[in-house]
């Protein structure tokens, strides 16, 4: 009986040893190479003693205790034999000295650091964390920042969002599930120095005038590394100038967050960006006066031969909706919780006629209608931002077949949340978003420069929705769309080369798309892979070709997983052929368009 | 006595080893509470589609794997999901619904991750691949934490995906 007892016993524990499984370990946001790897066992994650270097420790093994030290910590642990090979329990011996742990996928286990303390003092910003820290400072231009990458660190959703009262222009996030990010804005180029103070902490101490705390304070942070979430730190949001460019260089940093069909021609917009979000005094200034309406100040109007903007500021964020309805002779919009100043003033530019604006009560909500009489049909860009707006009305053109004719809607692909694909991690990390704009920038411009009034659907790191992409273009009855993208797989260096998209059963954005793939064919020394129609990806098509109402095509240059493709669409130079490439196959299309007539 | 004591102690000690291994870890894959309908549920295993990349084609290697917790669609899904060179990390399936022919798959807000095209083929034909090996079904709905999308990068999901039979 008892023979029976422990075999049945013995099978009892046969799931536990079935329930182990290979896994891989990243430490301190650097995946290490396990050769024998590690084995998950439960919720514990064995390696091999012969990795403990990897980790940078020093350690005694007695029988089957084993301990573990570090500068100033000491692990003691039991070694245990899996698969003939002695391993030691990582999360535990992480946990005892002083770093965190989680799965992040079943398979994968994540060693890592927690911030202790942010604080700031005298022109100092200092970090403490619990367990060691390696931080990389570099510097982001346009605008000028100063960003210190912590990574491995990870710290609550809950942590206080910005060291208020400090005045350094300091903000903070987790950047990714791995690496917390520390940005400050750089204004007049002060120097900046890093102190490491110990394994544990260091200091920025900065030189410059602007960033000369006042007093003194910090937040301690009560980090769980569960619940570390990615999110990107925004720039700083200041009011950014609309993004139509008729005949006009590019602005540096425009931005456009695009309406929102609802329904046909009628289109609304949130007037707070996710980029808002970031702009934390706003955000309390925001909560504060929840309840208060935005005060609109009085509108700028500018106009020139092919484009009306008017900017209109605001006391405070905009909040709700804004609702844009065209009609024929005609274009109304209207503001949500916010109150205007009454005013109309006319326009002998041939373009449009009137605008008017005034405040009126829906309700116990004070809404402001704006109202442009306008001749002859326009193309229309909206960019709502944190504390203004900005609606900028485009000639459209009388005649087609020449480019300066044109309405063309450039669209980079993805931005903000959305970083479509990406190469590496950690500050190498490229993602696919930052190359569709820096290219679609570039297309943008040459297609200005030859005449085109030109839209981008956003011109900065932000997101505006498909449908919003859409409708932009078919609120602009543009007569082209092209969206730049790049491509990627999951097999690094299997795939190289260009595609040009473009919805089946689209004659015209066929030929539109061949004429551009053909030019890029040409310059790119990559492999071409020709014009192809959007339902080969998928049934239903691209969202974005499918829906536009004019020839649209959307462009893969290259692929950001391949080192031969991702060398070339991170030159600028390559970007500067393919933009010459697109505006070559813009024209080659008009000119086949106006032979066929 | 002393016998019956002993087999009641084997059982307890099978039984727990049984729900340890079965039971779903806190950073695994959810189970998703799948409704699954009619024949579906009557599945003992289900075939796990794992993309493969031929001649510039995406494929699919099968694994044939026995159905877990009664619910063959989450186990298809989640067996899937467990692809770490497909799938972003983290997502999991929260639920699963059948009506009539078309199944909605709820999924969590990881898989709203950065796609290029190609990323998001894959991704699309292996869920699409994955629901066609049941009959029952046609067509795919996506949502993300219970609302539906309309995309997850460029392709358009405003309507259902047709299921692809292989």
């Amino acid at each position: 009986m008892r023979k029976i007892v422990v075999l049945a016993a013995l099978l009892a524990l046969c799931p536990w040893i079935w329930a182990q499984e290979a896994c891989t370990v990243s430490y301190l946001g650097k995946r290490l190479t396990l050769d024998p790897s590690a084995s998950r066992l439960g919720d514990e994650c064995f390696v091999p003693l012969k990795h403990l270097s990897l980790f940078g420790w020093k350690a005694n093994a007695k029988d089957t205790r084993l301990t573990i030290r570090t500068n100033d910590r000491k692990a003691e642990v039991f070694v245990r034999t899996i698969d003939g090979v002695d391993c030691f329990p990582l999360r535990a011996t992480a946990q005892l000295l002083g770093a965190t742990s989680a799965w992040t996928d079943p398979a994968k286990l994540a060693v890592l650091t927690r911030i202790e303390w942010i604080g700031a003092s005298d022109g100092e910003l200092s970090i403490k964390t619990t367990y060691s820290v390696t931080p990389k400072m570099f510097t982001l231009k346009a605008p000028d920042r100063l960003v210190i990458d912590l990574p491995g660190v990870v710290a609550s959703k809950e942590a206080p969002p910005a060291l208020k009262g400090v005045g350094l222009g300091v903000r903070y996030a987790q950047f990714d599930a791995e690496t917390f990010r520390i940005v400050c804005d750089l204004v007049g180029q002060p120097a900046a120095k890093l102190r490491q103070i110990s394994e544990h902490e260091f200091k920025i101490q900065w030189t410059g005038a602007q960033f000369q705390a006042r007093g003194s304070t910090g937040f301690e942070v009560a980090a769980r590394h569960d619940e570390a979430k990615p999110k990107v730190v925004a720039a700083a949001v200041k009011p950014k100038p609309p993004v139509v460019q008729a005949k006009v260089e590019p602005q540096p940093e425009p931005k456009i967050d695009a309406p929102k069909p609802e329904p046909q021609d009628e289109v609304t917009t949130p007037s707070k960006t996710a980029e808002h979000e970031t702009e934390q005094e706003d955000a309390a200034q925001d909560t504060a006066d929840e309840t208060k309406p935005a005060k609109l100040g009085k509108p700028v109007l500018t106009s020139d031969k092919d484009a009306f903007v008017v900017t209109i500021p605001a006391d405070r964020l905009l909040k709700g909706k804004t609702s844009i309805k065209r009609k024929e002779h005609s274009l109304v919009l209207e503001i949500p919780n916010a109150t205007a100043d009454e005013l109309e003033q006319s326009f002998d530019d041939g373009f449009v006629e009137k605008f008017k604006s005034a405040s009126k009560l829906v309700g116990q909500v004070g809404r402001v209608v704006l109202e442009f009489a306008i001749k002859g049909p326009v193309g229309v860009a909206f960019s709502p931002s944190a504390k203004q707006l900005a609606i900028t009305l485009t000639r459209k053109p009388a005649k087609a077949g020449k480019i300066s004719d044109q309405v063309i809607v450039v669209d980079p692909g993805h931005g903000g949340t959305d970083s479509g694909a990406h190469f590496g991690s950690g500050v190498t990390r490229l993602d696919e978003k930052t190359v569709n704009l820096a290219t679609a920038k570039k297309v943008a411009k040459l297609l200005s420069n030859a005449g085109a009034a030109v839209i981008l659907t956003r011109s900065d790191d932000s997101y505006p929705s498909l449908k919003d992409r859409v409708a932009t273009a078919n609120l602009s009855e543009a007569t082209m769309f092209v969206s730049i993208h790049h491509n990627s797989n999951k097999l690094a260096n299997s795939r190289s080369g260009t595609f040009t998209y473009y919805h089946s059963g689209g004659a015209q954005s066929k030929k539109l798309a061949e004429c551009i793939e053909k030019e890029i064919a040409a310059v790119s020394g990559l492999p071409n892979h020709g014009a192809k129609a959007d339902t080969t990806v998928h049934k239903t098509g691209m969202h974005v070709l499918r829906n536009t109402k004019m020839p649209a095509v959307l462009v893969e240059v290259g692929y950001i997983n391949h080192a031969t493709d991702r060398e070339k669409i991170t030159d600028e130079e390559f970007q500067n052929k393919v933009a010459e490439a697109v505006l070559k196959g813009v024209e080659a299309y008009l000119k086949d368009a106006g032979e066929s007539q | 006595m002393k016998r019956v004591f002993a087999v009641v102690v084997v059982l307890l000690l099978v039984a727990g080893g049984v729900v340890y291994f079965l039971w779903p870890r806190s950073s695994g894959s959810n189970q998703g509470a799948a409704t699954p309908s009619g024949s579906i549920n009557q599945r003992d295993t289900v075939t796990i589609y794992h993309p493969t990349y031929k001649n510039d084609q995406i494929g699919f290697e099968k694994n044939p794997i026995k159905v877990a917790d009664g619910n063959p669609i989450a186990t298809a899904i989640n067996g899937m999901l467990r692809e770490p060179k497909l799938f972003p990390a983290g997502v999991q399936l929260l639920d699963s619904k059948v009506e009539g022919d078309t199944v909605t798959l709820d999924f969590s807000k990881e898989l709203r991750a950065g796609y290029s095209t190609d990323e998001e083929e894959a991704v699309l034909k292996s869920i699409s691949t994955s629901m066609g090996q049941f009959k029952e079904l046609n067509k795919v709905r996506i949502f993300v934490e219970g609302k539906p999308i309309d995309t997850l990068g460029n392709i358009d999901l405003s309507e259902p995906m047709e299921v692809e039979r292989q």
